[in-house]
């Protein structure tokens, strides 16, 4: 079931034809390998997915990408460990998601003599975002004492701050659309202490 | 050591091709496909010339008007009988009958349909019957001045209320609550202009959207100005109503009317209607 202003049917409807319902399918494949032994530990995972909504009245009756669904996905994680230091890094990479774009503009002329613009919506979850990655890096140095363990650690998330596009904003109240992207966190360092009871 | 560098690098090339696949550039908006728009109205009792067709506009233009088209073949189809339009001479983009064996009456079903290359459009409508019980309750609506002392919000403008202006009230029977719009057109040939302070410049004109209910007032904040005044009351059908729907965007959720043009954009609509007349006039004390 999904929400939507896309398809409203006039004045005076109820807010209940809003809500379309139709099957959805998800299907996929997901590799995974990993590496437990050793100072060099991780693992490697790769997805490849497709979850397509079919709904009834909507789209123009034709299925189209769920909002969520993402093509393929490739996750690393390795975890190094000397001595009392732990080194760890992430890095994700994903296809870009679904999202709907305007296509054009155009205008009607009304009975009163004022016209309204509109635009021309493609097809639902048509066009896809720019991929999505990031690095994550971290550091922690372990410290002990009879009774206790003290671990500091040292994290960038996004660590070559790429500009990831979590959707795409359109301001449609002037002539051209003025598109911006609305990214995820940007480079973000941390520190962080923990202690605890040996 | 050296095949563990070996791997490194391995995983490092790998990690290369997807960066730079990574930052492949996606567009912004979908590609415009200049689709024809039509906005094709009837109204009964009248002969057919209000067909317009034009194109969409790309959204990166400045424009927003669109092209006119006055190469397509156009015709409508009434009780299996089929009339040609021709393109009507000084309006780019217009058509119209030439005939005088086509009047629009109230309860027809007309098809619409349009040929230019390989596009190929069609729509449906039927003429609504007539407005009933149409009536206004003044032929005179006496406007304030509102430059001096404020006058419809300090002085004898202000209702208990708030701001109260007298005004028009254009009253039709609709037991089955179906769609009416109403629309004010000044008459004079040299109008004069409401006076009004800076501030409120073309806020006092409204976009009146078509209503299920069976009245409503005309006051003075929906005129600019003095003078003789047409109302016409329309009969609307729901293909008209949707065009007032779709205005407000969520990006993540970006909507459009619906249209009942089948291959194209716009509306094929048909109206019945009654008018009446009143007097805008300045109030003297």
């Amino acid at each position: 079931m999904q929400f939507s202003t896309r398809s409203r049917r006039g004045p005076g409807q109820a807010f209940t034809d809003l809500f379309f319902s139709g099957t959805g399918v998800a299907k996929g494949v997901e590799l995974l390998v990993h590496k437990k032994a050793g100072p060099l530990t991780g693992w490697v995972s790769y997805s490849l997915s497709r979850v397509e909504y079919d709904l009834d009245d909507f789209n123009r009756g034709e299925p189209f990408a769920a909002s969520h669904d993402q093509t393929y996905e490739l996750k690393t994680v390795g975890v190094y460990q000397v001595g009392p230091w732990t080194f760890s890094g992430t890095w994700v990479y994903g296809s870009g998601r679904p999202f709907t774009a305007p296509e054009s503009e155009y205008s009607v002329e009304l009975l009163d003599g004022t016209s309204f613009s509109y635009i021309h919506v493609g097809g639902k979850n048509a066009e896809r975002l720019p991929a999505y990655h990031r690095m994550d890096l971290g550091g922690t140095r372990r410290f002990e004492s009879d009774r206790f363990f003290y671990e500091l650690n040292v994290s960038t998330f996004n660590a070559y701050g790429r500009n990831n596009v979590w959707y795409r904003k359109f301001d449609l109240s002037d002539s051209a659309v003025v598109v911006t992207d609305v990214t995820t966190h940007p480079f973000t360092p941390s520190i962080g202490f923990r202690m605890g009871i040996k | 050591m050296g095949q563990m560098r070996l791997h490194g690098a391995s995983v490092l090339a790998i990690l290369g091709v997807l960066a730079a696949q990574a930052c492949t550039a996606s567009d912004p908006v979908g590609v415009d496909s200049d689709i024809l728009v039509v906005r094709a109205f009837l109204f009964a009792g009248e002969p057919v010339a209000d067909i317009r067709i034009t194109t969409t506009v790309p959204l990166v233009s400045e424009d927003t008007l669109g092209i006119p088209v006055g190469d397509a073949m156009v015709w409508l189809v009434r009780a299996d009988v089929r009339f040609d339009l021709i393109a009507t001479l000084g309006v780019a983009g217009a058509y119209h009958y030439p005939g005088s064996d086509l009047v629009v009456g109230s309860g027809e079903l007309f098809e619409l349909g349009i040929s230019r290359g390989s596009e190929n459009i069609s729509a449906i409508t039927v003429v609504p019957p007539p407005p009933e019980g149409f009536a206004v309750s003044s032929d005179v609506l006496d406007v304030v001045d509102l430059t001096s002392e404020f006058g419809g919000f300090g002085g004898r403008g202000r209702g208990a209320g708030g701001l109260a202006f007298g005004g028009v009230i254009v009253r039709w029977t609709n037991p089955e609550r179906d769609l009416f719009f109403v629309a004010v057109d000044n008459l004079d040939v040299d109008p004069v202009q409401i006076p009004a302070p800076e501030f409120i410049g073309n806020a006092r004109r409204f976009v009146p959207a078509p209503t299920p209910t069976d009245s409503t007032t005309i006051s003075q904040l929906s005129l600019t100005h003095l003078g003789k005044h047409r109302i016409r009351l329309y009969r609307v059908n729901q293909e008209y109503a949707d065009l007032y729907e779709g205005r407000v965007q969520d990006s993540r959720d970006l909507n459009e009317p619906p249209s009942n043009i089948l291959g194209g954009l716009g509306v094929f609509s048909a109206f019945s209607s009654s008018e009446g007349t009143f007097m805008a006039r300045l109030t003297s004390g």
